[in-house]
């Protein structure tokens, strides 16, 4: 059987994909109108199965170079069979202009190589020192050295993989799931800081380089003879006598259950403590990428579980890859952002080396490689030089989409809360883009930048698929196109943003920086470097995004921490950042909304315009307007400690709830732990007094009072001055 | 390199940050955790390190009266006590250079070009530390804080 993945192919990178004879080829065009071109061996032929374009007809035959041309519509698909064993190479072709840049095509492709015995892989990270293939339901060990890489593969998909490893002498020193835990602080460790699996000695045995998967188990034990025993399958084959049979040879003893890293392992601790575990996330290709610490004794089985759906009732071949360690592997985790998005890595921006210069605290952040907070510093001296002077923020994990066409206004009519109509040429506004059920799908900004384009900026890459779809359900012409590798920003925030930025912008038009109102915005250059500077924030002061092209990035950064250094400008983390938006009363997706809550339990119901007809979720909304079933509040709390977010609002003496705390941070220009909560509307009222639980909510409740979601500047005042 | 005998003390507690700012000012909640200032209470010219949002530890210059922080800290919920480390003075050349040379530190923490009034937890040989880069005395300095049972094998590299 012929298993497939699906990869990305960006712009400008053209890829060289093995099709085996009678293998299926699938090209689609999620944002539509990008031309392609395909490229085959001499001789070789595909021919067209389906297509969606009509320049291509079912029974086509394509040789040699082909481009396809722009006819293809959102989401076009085509389909091709190889006639015979070839490779082909795929890329885009033109640039479509600024408005309409070129974008990302989806490819599916079988899981195969030219040659070698396992022609059912992804291609190799970097160059194979050794390879093991494990069939279903068995194990095997293994040598590695310290700095050598280790690739364990999911061939099929829905298949656990227990690992163990071993140092030091006689093998005696193995993975600790405790010792893990608690050095990472995390349930399992994952790319970045906290990657490392350390030994019961607290030495990193293993660091987690590459992630495709993200779901996995640091919890039980590799399964062993009594769980098949116990469910009535006495003599059943099991991980940990697999994991014996191997390990003896090396003189490790057995064990009735090995304590074991279950990769690909789908677990999850529930709130009661309880240990749930079901059908594995990982698809055909899904891989964990390892780099050894120290020289190691690794084992490695392909689950035997044939019993529940932990393995899908089926157990399948794991295959193991060794790379050298000089091989260049980043470290990055794949998130998966619907079915037909192949996993996207975590990617740096272009400021990510100037970043990586001041701090090793880095966290993925929407995909995107972001400081926690830089060593020099620290949060607190990041955020009152926010508060006092200036802070240069890299906020390139935000998406941005350009959106044109005919019908660009009505879709956004449709999609947008605000009433875009009444924007002019050169401004924008904060929104929302609501679903059916009046839940918020992301946040952003919309910026005119002419009467029939606009740019989106908001925190999801589905963001775009969203206005698609609607752009199709309600038959608008309007091409929404993916821009954030076009545009990288960096914000410039607080009251001497206007001192740092007038050293050296100058805007086009003559323009002056005084003169920008929030949410207008206009082009220019910082110094000979071209920006778009917006007049907007998520700090709750006076501030500018600098939206700037990634091969200029690194040379904004320079110039504006030259030009900055006078007026005190320092580099700012997500700690610090998320510390200031709490005090200033704005929400965070995951935090404040989701696709289940709306912008009026959000804070942010004056963001959906009145009496617009075509408004998707129009209906939801206005009951919600009416009658929300939670109201946004700010809470001032007594005393500094900080309230546990999620935990659970009181009125005084209740045993039951009156809403949860969303966020809450101490307030370091309050002087006060302040937090932002959704409660009940009866208790809503500024002014009603609380109690935020502490601990399980009975033995310690700390006083609060409601108030506005801001609590630092509730008028906006600095943010206009 | 010199072995401090001016005592450190500590103080952590729900108040930990109440109190630092009634003793020393607003400027240390401006503190991340890890960085220190320079100020002065009851007379005595001292060093404040933030090790958390509300723990943080005092080194006097010329020492302090036993009682004197519990008595400040009366009524509040935290806990003062003198600490049982031991510090070395280490001078801002030699000792510091040898000190990048022979400690590690675990990411995110950065020992090489550490500014002032910043510390960094180390490891020595196995020994564990904390080392401060502060001014001691008015002079540039560095401290190593360690426990009293690793003093011999500390000394031993320097």
């Amino acid at each position: 059987m012929q298993h497939y993945q699906t990869i990305t192919v960006e712009p400008h990178v053209p890829r060289r994909i093995f099709l085996p004879a009678g293998a299926l080829l699938g090209v689609s065009d999620p944002e539509g109108g990008q031309p392609f071109a395909l490229g085959l061996e001499e001789g070789a032929a595909l021919e067209v199965v389906s297509s969606t374009a009509p320049s291509l007809r079912a029974g086509d035959l394509l040789r040699r170079q082909v481009e396809i041309k722009a006819d293809f519509y959102t989401g076009a698909a085509l389909t091709l069979r190889a006639a015979r064993s070839q490779w082909v190479e795929i890329g885009t072709t033109a640039s479509a202009g600024l408005l309409t840049p070129e974008s990302a095509l989806r490819v599916r492709l079988p899981l195969a190589l030219p040659d070698g015995p396992f022609a059912d892989l992804p291609l190799p990270l970097a160059s194979v020192l050794a390879e093991h293939r494990i069939d279903g339901a068995t194990a095997l060990t293994y040598l590695v050295k310290a700095g050598q890489f280790i690739e364990i593969v999911n061939v099929e998909g829905s298949q656990c993989a227990d690992f163990l490893a071993f140092a030091g002498p006689s093998w005696a020193e193995e993975l600790d799931g405790a010792a893990t835990r608690t050095r990472n602080g995390s349930a399992l460790p994952c790319a970045g800081l906290h990657g490392k699996y350390f030994s019961q000695e607290m030495r990193p045995l293993v660091e987690i380089i590459q992630d495709t998967c993200g779901r996995h188990d640091s919890f039980l034990l590799a399964c062993q003879d009594s769980y098949y025993e116990d469910n009535g399958y006495p003599g059943h084959a099991s991980c940990t006598t697999n994991f014996n049979l191997n390990l003896g040879r090396h003189g490790v003893a057995g064990r009735k259950g090995w304590p074991a890293v279950n990769f690909f392992f789908n677990t999850e601790v529930g709130a009661d403590g309880t240990i749930h575990s079901g059908e594995s996330w990982a698809r055909p290709g899904d891989y964990v990428l390892l780099q050894a610490q120290t020289d190691l004794l690794c084992a490695t089985s392909s689950c035997a579980d044939d019993i529940d759906p932990v393995n899908g009732w089926n157990p399948t071949p794991i295959h193991v890859r060794i790379y050298e360690a000089d091989a260049k592997l980043a470290r990055s985790s794949g998130r998966r952002l619907s079915e037909s998005h192949p996993p996207q890595m975590t990617r740096d921006t272009a400021f990510t080396p100037r970043v990586r210069a001041l701090t090793d605290d880095l966290v993925d952040a929407g995909g995107v490689w972001l400081p926690s907070s830089y060593a020099a510093t620290g949060e607190y001296a990041e955020y009152w030089a926010l508060r006092r002077q200036a802070a240069l923020i890299d906020l390139s994990a935000l998406r941005k989409f350009e959106v044109a066409g005919p019908d660009t206004t009505a879709l956004l009519q449709a999609a947008f809360s605000r009433d875009v109509t009444a924007l002019s040429v050169g401004q924008s506004a904060y929104g929302c883009l609501p679903n059916r059920h009046g839940g918020i799908v992301s946040d952003g900004i919309v910026f005119k930048l002419s009467e029939t384009s606009y740019r989106f900026v908001g925190n999801c890459e589905t963001d775009g698929d969203w206005l698609r779809r609607i752009a199709e359900d309600c038959k608008l012409s309007a091409q929404v196109r993916s821009s954030s590798d076009r545009w990288h920003n960096l914000a410039v925030q607080g009251p001497r943003s206007r001192d740092v930025l007038n050293t050296r912008l100058t805007l086009d038009g003559g323009e002056l920086l005084e003169t920008l109102a929030p949410f207008r915005f206009a082009t220019g250059h910082f110094g000979a470097i071209p920006v778009f500077v917006s007049r907007t924030g998520y700090t709750g002061e006076r501030g500018y995004e600098l939206f700037v092209a990634p091969e200029n990035g690194a040379a904004l950064w320079d110039a504006l921490m030259d030009a900055g250094a006078p007026e005190g400008l320092t580099p700012l983390g997500l700690a610090a950042l998320d510390r200031a938006r709490i005090e200033a009363g704005l929400p965070a997706p995951g935090r404040e909304f989701d696709a289940g809550v709306s912008p009026f339990q959000a804070g942010i119901g004056w963001t959906v315009a009145r009496d617009k007809s075509e408004q998707v979720g129009r209906a939801a909304l206005e009951r919600l307007r009416l009658s929300p079933p939670r109201v946004a509040v700010g809470l001032s709390l007594e005393g500094s400690e900080v309230a546990p977010i999620g935990e659970c609002v009181y009125a005084p003496g209740d045993l039951f709830p009156a809403g949860r705390v969303t966020s809450a941070t101490f307030s370091p220009v309050l002087n006060r732990s302040i937090a932002l909560a959704q409660v009940f509307p009866e208790y809503a009222a500024p002014g009603t007094a609380l109690e935020v639980g502490f601990v399980d909510g009975l033995l310690r409740r700390v006083h609060a009072v409601t108030g506005a979601t801001a609590a630092y500047d509730p008028k906006k005042r600095r943010v206009r001055e | 390199m010199n072995v401090s005998k001016l005592p450190l003390w500590d103080f952590a507690g729900f108040d930990g940050l109440a109190l630092a700012r009634s003793l020393f000012g607003d400027s240390v909640s401006d503190l991340s955790v890890f960085q220190s200032l320079e100020t002065e209470w009851n007379g005595e010219v001292c060093a404040v390190l933030r090790l958390s949002a509300t723990n943080f530890r005092v080194a006097f210059s010329t020492g302090m009266e036993d009682g004197k922080l519990q008595m400040a800290a009366a009524g509040r919920r935290v806990w003062v006590k003198p600490s049982c480390l031991v510090s070395l003075v280490l001078d801002n050349g030699p000792a510091w250079e040898r000190l990048i040379e022979v400690g590690a530190v675990k990411p995110p923490h950065r020992l090489a070009g550490l500014p002032l009034n910043r510390a960094v937890p180390i490891s020595l040989n196995g020994a564990a530390g904390l080392a401060w880069r502060h001014s001691v005395g008015g002079i540039l300095a560095g401290e190593l804080q360690i426990a009293p049972e690793s003093l011999e094998e500390i000394c031993r590299l320097f």
